[in-house]
């Protein structure tokens, strides 16, 4: 059911944007504003399936919750313009498998920050398109009624050395306001991960060399979509989005696969950065204008 | 343009799609005898580091599937098979290799058919550790002899310690004329525990073991061995008198690697009866019915690459005298270790 849902979503908001034509009605309001920043908050919570071959061969379920930021600087160069985003998630998940009888926990931080070039192909679409970098830091610990022994943590930390990253952006005029409509695909390219070797344990860890390995997009897949829809409200801006994530990976002999699907609620706000004051000017609706 | 947007946007929900029902199950194969009899020799099959090692001393794994699978078909609750996947696991005759579940815990019994050479009724004597001992993290210690000798007690590597505790026990020692380090059925521990007790009884840092660990499913399928220095401490105190380490057959994995670690340097010697074993570091993995398994993931060589699996034998073989231990109250090992000391016997 849930990757219905989140193809479904994809498939929606991918064919909107893709599709998208121009309007001669056009929301693009001319200003001297050479930079702008949105920041967003919130909270995200779904479901997730995790596997971890070096701490069981069972596939773990459970409910994620994870606090995320985000903000976006918008710089202009004469008539092109570019976005950096960066993204700040905090995540935690206590997952079971089938049997119930051992938890695992997953905890980690991951931070990505990406560039974008914004390809206009309406006034009121824009394609970001661009590349990321960031880094995942963390570690899924087993816990059990029963004894288990040594070694029952599995530390991750992988860097994302570059990924590709899109981000269709498609503004709607209502009556007063602007609804802002968004897409954001990432897909890794390339990175370094820092996990053990199969049977080798993190306590035997003299060579570091060992644990560290640099993947190709073929050693592991990762990519995410986050849907958000920022509606605004009389004073402020609420966003709503869903965000499915996978990630499967076959590094030093370890079969690692997470699908993340998660529903985001949080608040968005458009700054003017010169002044460092909040969008009161009317005509500013967005960054994108 | 469109047809690349199209192409990505179909290769990326085959990807969403793409699920992982190789790791799936119902409620019906997840209790089933024989799926959670199958999934766990295969585990060890591909991830037990000892087979290669093994291969004169325990049965072909191939065999053991065909003898114990038989053994599952006939099982009528979950007491018995347990019972029966715990049988094939001793078949391994490893230390390291346990089955747990919520009502039983199996262990192979390496010290069967071995002596007992230590007697705690005798060590808690106060002739030994009985009144005025001291005890600092996991060491008990005091001297014997008239002040002479130092001794200290360490019963499980488990139990951390910093350099500052152990350099504070050996300045006390400052004036004893040696030092004897008790581990006797000492269980394992932590290697961080050897590396940081060894290093106050070395002049130079020196290769104190190799770990080698499975890169593949396939028996043989190691990396090249990855090598462990112990350099002395670190602003530490060296103990630089005669050393003797009491060891037994209950001197299990990372005691079993502190007693082949020590063994050889200079002014140590090893004293009393053959070590456990256990010379793979464990590993844990989890069956479908919730069960846990326990087993050796690597292989940790000494320092010249051998394997100490069955264990360490001492410099000197000596085991517990159990008449003069109820007749005298004596730990004759302890004793002898004194006599080496004091220069008594030689």
């Amino acid at each position: 059911m849930e990757r219905i849902v989140c193809v479904l979503s994809f498939c929606l908001v991918f064919l909107t944007t893709v599709f998208a034509e121009d309007t001669p009605d056009s929301l693009s309001v001319k200003n001297d504003i050479g930079l702008s920043k949105n920041f967003s908050f919130g909270l995200g919570f779904g479901r997730e399936n995790h596997h971890v071959s070096y701490l069981s061969p069972l596939l773990y379920s459970g409910t994620p919750v994870e606090i995320w930021a985000e903000r976006i600087n918008r710089k202009s160069k004469g008539d092109n313009d570019f976005y950096s985003l960066t993204n700040l998630r905090l995540h935690k998940c206590s997952l079971s498998a089938l049997n119930k009888e051992n938890k695992m926990d997953a905890s980690y931080i991951t931070f990505e920050y990406h560039y974008f070039y914004d390809w206009k192909l309406a006034p009121n679409f824009h394609m970001l398109c661009g590349a990321y970098s960031g880094g995942e830091f963390g570690g899924d610990m087993m816990t059990s009624k029963l004894w288990v022994g040594n070694n029952p943590n599995y530390l991750r930390a992988e860097v994302d050395l570059l990924g590709l990253s899109f981000r269709p952006t498609l503004c709607v005029k209502t009556k007063r306001r602007v609804i802002k409509i968004s897409n954001q695909f990432d897909l890794r390219l390339a990175g370094l991960s820092y996990t053990p070797t199969y049977t080798q344990l993190y306590l035997d860890g003299n060579d570091m060399s060992e644990y560290i390995d640099f993947n190709s997009f073929s050693e592991k897949i990762r990519f995410a979509n986050k849907f958000t829809v920022d509606l605004p409200l009389r004073k402020t801006t609420l966003r709503l989005g869903m965000l499915v994530e996978r990630s499967k990976s076959n590094i030093n002999m370890i079969d690692n696969r997470t699908l993340n699907v998660q529903a985001l609620v949080g608040f968005s706000f458009d700054y003017l950065t010169k002044s460092g004051r909040l969008n009161k000017n009317s005509q500013l609706k967005t960054i994108f204008e | 343009m469109k047809k690349i947007f199209v192409g990505i946007f179909v290769a990326v929900v085959s990807t969403f799609v793409a699920c992982d029902d190789d790791l799936k199950y119902d409620m019906d194969t997840v209790y089933d005898y024989e799926t959670n009899f199958e999934f766990l020799w295969k585990e060890f099959d591909q991830k037990y580091s000892m087979f290669g090692y093994k291969k004169d001393s325990i049965k072909d794994w191939n065999a053991v599937h065909d003898e114990y699978l038989t053994y599952v078909r006939n099982c009528k609750n979950e007491v018995e098979l347990f019972d029966v996947l715990a049988a094939m696991l001793n078949e391994l005759k490893d230390g390291h290799v346990n089955l747990l579940s919520s009502f039983d815990i199996s262990s192979y019994d390496f010290e069967d058919d071995y002596p007992s050479d230590i007697d705690y009724g005798i060590l808690s004597n106060d002739r030994y550790l009985g009144k005025n001992s001291r005890r600092s993290a996991g060491f008990k210690y005091k001297t014997l002899r008239e002040g002479k000798v130092g001794y200290i007690r360490y019963a499980d590597f488990n139990e951390d310690f910093t350099s500052s505790q152990l350099d504070f026990i050996l300045t006390s020692f400052e004036n004893t004329d040696g030092l004897i380090i008790d581990v006797r059925s000492n269980y394992g521990g932590t290697l961080i525990n050897v590396d940081e007790f060894v290093s106050h009884f070395v002049d130079d840092p020196y290769i104190a073991y190799h770990t080698i660990y499975k890169k593949g499913v396939g028996h043989s399928d190691f990396s090249s061995p990855v090598s462990n220095t112990i350099y002395p401490a670190n602003n530490g105190v060296i103990y630089r008198k005669p050393v003797y380490v009491l060891v037994d057959r209950g001197c299990f994995s990372a005691t079993n690697c502190f007693a082949f670690s020590i063994k050889g340097l200079p002014r140590v010697t090893l004293l009393g009866g053959k070590t456990g074993g256990g010379a793979g570091a464990p590993m844990v993995t989890e069956l479908p019915n919730g069960w846990t398994a326990r087993f050796s993931g690597t292989i940790i060589l000494d320092k010249d690459k051998q394997i100490a699996e069955f264990g360490v034998d001492p410099d000197i073989e000596l085991h517990l005298d159990k008449d003069l231990a109820y007749t005298q109250g004596l730990d004759n090992i302890i004793e002898t270790a004194c006599d080496y000391i004091e220069g008594v016997v030689k």
